[in-house]
This record gives C-alpha cells, sequence and structure tokens, in this order.
C-alpha cells in the first residue's frame, strides 16, 4: 500500500504516510492553527481526532503500523495540561512500554512519537511533523504492512 | 519476620505425600475450608487443579507435581469472593502462579483476605503431555519447559503466606516458612512443628535464583538477537490460528470485555473483502500479528513469564522466547517486578508528574 499509494498530494514520489492521534484539546487545535497559519507540512500526514492522548490504546498505533502507515504521531497536552488532569502521564507510559515491545521486536521505535503540542503550538505541530517525515524518509517505508504472513 | 516451620516425613513417605498429608490435616483440622492443589487425573491422564473440601478426597492430589495444570489463578478469582466468602482456601500454586496472583489482587480480581498462598521451592515443571510419560525419569533428564529453564524467581515470593522448601531442608522432613502472620496461624492450625529456621536456607535459596538469573539473560540476549532483525516476528507467527489460546490460559489477562474481540480487530464480512482488495492478497486468519502485538502491549508489564501461553499453543508459537527479550526491560521501565509485591502498583494504574521515558 505504502509503495504504491500516490495519496492526497498525487505526486508519483514516495512520501512517508503518517497518522496521526491527536487529542481534541491541544494537539488537534494545534494542527489546526498550523492550517490556519497556512504552514506547510506533509500532505501524507493522516489526523485522527481523539478526545484524549489517554484513549490512544496501543492497538490503533500498531493497527496503523499493520495497514500501511510509515509512522504514527500520537498528540497529547502538556504534562500538568491535560483536559482530564491525567490522561497524558498514562499515554506517557503506555508510549514507552509500545516503544520498547517495537525495538525488541525488530520494528524501528522511531516510527512512533508521542509528543505534547498545546493548542497555541501550530508551529511546533507542522514542525513535529516535518521532522518526523525527514526520519521517515531515511528510515524508508515501512516493511511490516508489506510483510505481514504473505 | 518469617517463622519456620518443619513437617516431618513419616517412615518411607515421600515428600510429595508428605505435602498431601499437611494439606489433609490443615482440613481435618479446620485451619482452612478448602484446597485448591493439582491432582493427578484417573487413569495417568495428567493433572488438573482440583479444589476440596474434604481430606479424604485429597488422595490424589500432588502439591509437588512436576507440572503446571492450566487456570489456577483463574480458579482462585472465580473460588474468592469480595471479602473472602464462606471459606478460607489454601491454594498451592507455582511461585509464577502465585506472583500472578499478586499481580490479580492488586488489578481487584482477587480478594487475598481469605486465602493462604502456599507455594513449593520450584525446580520446574513439563508440559501436560510429558507429565505421564516423565514419571520415574531422572531429574536431570525430565524435558523441562522453556519458562522453568530460564525462570529468574523459582521460590515464593515475599507476600506468598507460605514457603514450602526443599532448599536447606533436611531429607526427613518438609520445611515450611511462614512469611506472613496468617500463613503462621494456618501452620500452627494444621499442627507443624515451630523450629529454627536453617542456616542453609538463604544460602540454598539464592544460588537458585543465581542459577535462574544467568539462564535468563542467556535468554534474553539470545531472543533480542533473534527477533531484533526485521521479518522475524512475521515468521515466528507464521503459524498462529488465531485460536487466542495464549491469552484465555494468561493468568494475568483478566478484562471481562476484551478489545480484541471487538469488530475494529475482527474485520467483518465486507471489511475483510476490502482489505484485500487493498492490499490484493490477505492472509487469513488476518490480524494475527495486531493480536499478539496488542496482547503484549497489554499485558507484558504484569507478565509472570510463567509459559502457560506458549504450553497452549497448539501450532507452536514462540511466544515465550519473544517475550524473553522484552519482558524484564518493560518492567524495568518502571522499576517493576510482576508480582514482587502488592505494595508496588501495577505500572498502568500509576505515574510520576516527572518521568521521562525517552
Amino acid at each position: 500500500m505504502t509503495t504504491e499509494a500516490t495519496g492526497p498530494s498525487g505526486s508519483k514520489e514516495w512520501r512517508p504516510r503518517i497518522v496521526g492521534f491527536l487529542c481534541t484539546w491541544c494537539s488537534y487545535t494545534g494542527a489546526d492553527l498550523a492550517g490556519v497559519s497556512r504552514l506547510q507540512y506533509t500532505p501524507e500526514f493522516i489526523p485522527i481526532r481523539v478526545m484524549c492522548s489517554g484513549a490512544v490504546d496501543p492497538a490503533y498505533v500498531i493497527k496503523a503500523l499493520l495497514e500501511g502507515a510509515d509512522g504514527v504521531l500520537v498528540g497529547g497536552c502538556h504534562p500538568g495540561d491535560c483536559h482530564y488532569l491525567t490522561g497524558n502521564y498514562k499515554a506517557r507510559r503506555r508510549f514507552a512500554v509500545l516503544k520498547e515491545l517495537l525495538g525488541g521486536l525488530g520494528i524501528d521505535p522511531r516510527r512512533v512519537r508521542l509528543e505534547w503540542i498545546s493548542a497555541s503550538e501550530g508551529g511546533r505541530f507542522a514542525a513535529t511533523v516535518n521532522e518526523m517525515e525527514r526520519e521517515l524518509r531515511e528510515l524508508g517505508p515501512n516493511p511490516l504492512s508489506k510483510q505481514e504472513l504473505l | 519476620m518469617v517463622y519456620a516451620f518443619r513437617w516431618a516425613l513419616a517412615t518411607g513417605e515421600d515428600r510429595q505425600s508428605a505435602a498431601r498429608r499437611l494439606l489433609q490435616e490443615a482440613l481435618r483440622r479446620g485451619a482452612v475450608g478448602a484446597v485448591l492443589v493439582p491432582a493427578e487425573l484417573p487413569g495417568g491422564a495428567g493433572v488438573a487443579y482440583a479444589l476440596a473440601t474434604r481430606p479424604e478426597r485429597l488422595a490424589s492430589a500432588v502439591p509437588l507435581a512436576r507440572a503446571m495444570p492450566q487456570f489456577g489463578p483463574q480458579d482462585l478469582v472465580r473460588a474468592t469472593e469480595p471479602g473472602g466468602g464462606p471459606m478460607r482456601i489454601a491454594a498451592v500454586l507455582r511461585p509464577c502462579e502465585a506472583r500472578a496472583v499478586v499481580e490479580l489482587v492488586k488489578l481487584k480480581q482477587v480478594d487475598p483476605s481469605g486465602l493462604v498462598l502456599i507455594s513449593p521451592d520450584c525446580p520446574g515443571t513439563v508440559e501436560l503431555e510429558d507429565y505421564a510419560a516423565s514419571r520415574g525419569v531422572p531429574e536431570k533428564d525430565l524435558p523441562l519447559r522453556l519458562a522453568c529453564r530460564i525462570c529468574r524467581r523459582p521460590v515464593a515470593g515475599k507476600d506468598v503466606d507460605v514457603a514450602l522448601g526443599t532448599a536447606g531442608a533436611r531429607d526427613d522432613e518438609l520445611l515450611l516458612i511462614a512469611q506472613t502472620e496468617r500463613g503462621r496461624a494456618f501452620l500452627e492450625a494444621a499442627g507443624a512443628q515451630a523450629i529454627e529456621l536453617p542456616h542453609g536456607r538463604a544460602h540454598a535459596v539464592a544460588r537458585l535464583v543465581a542459577r535462574g538469573e544467568e539462564a535468563h539473560d542467556a535468554q534474553e540476549r539470545a531472543s533480542r538477537e533473534r527477533f531484533g532483525r526485521p521479518g522475524a516476528l512475521e515468521s515466528a507467527l507464521a503459524t498462529c490460528i488465531k485460536c487466542m489460546n495464549c491469552m484465555n490460559v494468561c493468568p494475568v489477562c483478566y478484562c471481562k470485555e476484551c478489545l480484541l474481540y471487538t469488530d475494529a480487530f475482527n474485520p467483518t464480512a465486507g471489511a475483510l473483502a476490502d482489505k484485500a482488495r487493498r492490499r490484493g492478497v490477505v492472509r487469513v486468519p488476518t490480524e494475527t500479528a495486531q493480536f499478539h502485538l496488542t496482547r503484549m502491549a497489554h499485558v507484558m508489564t504484569a507478565c509472570v513469564m510463567c509459559g502457560q501461553c506458549e504450553s497452549a499453543c497448539p501450532t507452536g508459537v514462540p511466544l515465550l522466547e519473544m517475550y524473553a527479550g522484552v519482558n524484564r526491560r518493560v518492567q524495568d521501565l518502571f522499576d517493576y517486578e510482576a508480582g514482587r509485591s502488592v505494595e508496588e502498583a501495577p505500572p498502568f494504574t500509576d505515574f510520576r508528574e516527572d518521568e521521562d521515558f525517552s
């Protein structure tokens, strides 16, 4: 899927596809701000709005990786700013486990990222996605979605 | 504070029979109302857990069986009630299973107030299907399960009420170490004889642990080497038929409603066709990698490395070998060890504001 896909940009050149789980209170609003500020970032970014980074079960990050994402970004509120007080702290722990597992199982943990992006940090959002795209270009297409057992 | 007791072997009696007699005596004297213990099945078919309330029905109990029947901790979940229920239960579980019970206590699945946990020093177990054939086979030739060959904690953890000791014990006795007041009361009520803790005990235990640590470290390195390679995961999971046995026998996998049974992870008819169209081909059953990775992400912080998952796998997926490369590292992230202590909060129920895992 990854290599053949042309994606929304219509270009034939491979660009990493990034799925973003963004908390509605901070990171999603930050992404909105990046948009209205006309900041440029990859069109291969697929945002999914969630209520809280703490609601992102690692299962969904894994699913994205297996279904063709080259990288997954989870965006939450800065520590201390969680709308639900502690969701992002819980996300941080789940995410640490996920990265450790991926690393031990031959999946580059740099494909997944947890970042704190507030509603006012449109610039930080765009910079994060761009930096992630750069890194994923170096890593190349995600082999996992192709190799899954056939 | 620990209290040592002894249970003398009768003339010609082996340890297995003496341990059985201890449990029977405990029932007879009313030290507990029931005993959960491995018992031999009729016709040499193997062993299964039995929950016995009458001492005479314990004739086939094998508390020191060199096999680990499945569902011991899960049976405790079903046998105990909040507040302890009408009767106190003594449960003879392997040290790894007892660690699983400690996890379940913290996750509020088992109320320990009505329990007396008993764990033997564990020399390792064989697969259930090897049990009958392994009778009479010399110790050193037993085909131990991988989980047992790489076990770092072959003796009772600190929350176990009674450690049933062989390490440091004399040949003519069972050494019983009460590690809690409840364990002490149980042993006194059962009629065990209080003694001084034998000097050799601590050293003998340390030696068992050190040997286990060494074997575990070697396996951890080998596992990381094997599974750290791209593509290794897929080939390891290639034979998975997604029967979910590994999940059903897992003692620390406890949710009543499982995410993995929802439609999101089980394509309905149209969704499977969609996936085939998108990818060109799709393996059936699908979502095996999704299943295993999710399972690991969910339970690895609580995994006690009992290996029941691997034993229950009908197609030989090397689950435990896979887990061995990541289990300790995952728990180390939180300075946690599954089953070590009821006082340590399970990592997913806790956090610190200033922690940083990057």
